[in-house]
């Protein structure tokens, strides 16, 4: 359930910024789906630093 | 004459002073034409840089206007009203569908101004960004209790803020591809 919520925050939020922050399609979809790898990786990245302190 | 603006650790020598049409100039340079601009010494800006804008009209302003009305009553509406369709159902399907998801999936509340803690007026701004929907949800009675009980609660919450929140960037968006600021 957490993986879903993550995920399905990251689509939709990249989505958004996409199509409001650049102008041409193609352009459009590579930020999308930069900006989505992006969440996920970095919210992956974060969690697997805080395991240590779990 | 010596020149009283000069700082006392200056040492660099001065070049010397001659008069050019009624100013004191060095070699180094020329004297700049008297102006009556008051922004005489704003930088130069490259006509390229700045974004074409239409000449503001009655029609424009209301186009403008209608643009983000419409954004906040349906999320994408406006950019649907602009005539970008692609754009108008892909809005309308993430904030439609982060709205739907942090209520219903995730159990996540609407929130209500509390006199007793005025800082609730932050998130009921960002709830209220979905505009139509927090309305609707409003007269149904419908999404403002509290499910702490539920595991997602939190992400819920999340999702309906950030929803209010991304819809205020579509509102603004159309209303710049309305204004031709953008495309």
């Amino acid at each position: 359930m957490h993986l879903l919520a993550m995920t399905l925050f990251a689509l939709c939020v990249s989505t958004v910024f996409a199509i409001v922050t650049k102008e041409d399609p193609r352009e459009q979809f590579r930020y999308a789906v930069k900006a989505f790898f992006a969440f996920l990786g970095i919210a992956l990245a974060i969690g697997w630093l805080m395991y240590p302190f779990s | 004459m010596e020149d009283v603006t000069r700082s006392q650790l200056d040492s660099s020598p001065v070049a010397p002073l001659e008069e050019r049409g009624g100013y004191l100039v060095t070699d180094a340079q020329e004297p700049d034409p008297p102006t009556n601009s008051p922004a005489s010494s704003d930088p130069p800006i490259s006509s390229a840089s700045l974004p074409e804008v239409k000449a503001w009209s009655p029609h424009l302003a209301l186009k403008a206007m209608l643009a983000c009305a419409a954004a906040f009553v349906i999320p994408g509406a406006g950019h649907a009203v602009l005539g970008r369709w692609i754009r108008a159902m892909l809005l309308c399907a993430a904030i439609l569908g982060m709205f739907a998801a942090g209520l219903f999936l995730f159990g996540g509340k609407l929130y209500t101004f509390n006199p007793e803690e005025p800082l609730s007026i932050f998130p009921v701004i960002a709830n209220a960004g979905t505009g139509g929907l927090y309305m609707l949800c409003a007269f149904l009675k419908t999404g403002f209790d509290a499910r702490p009980e539920v595991p997602t609660y939190e992400y819920g919450n999340t999702f309906l803020l950030v929803a209010g929140l991304l819809n205020y960037l579509a509102a603004l968006d159309a209303f710049d591809i309305a204004i031709g600021r953008k495309k």
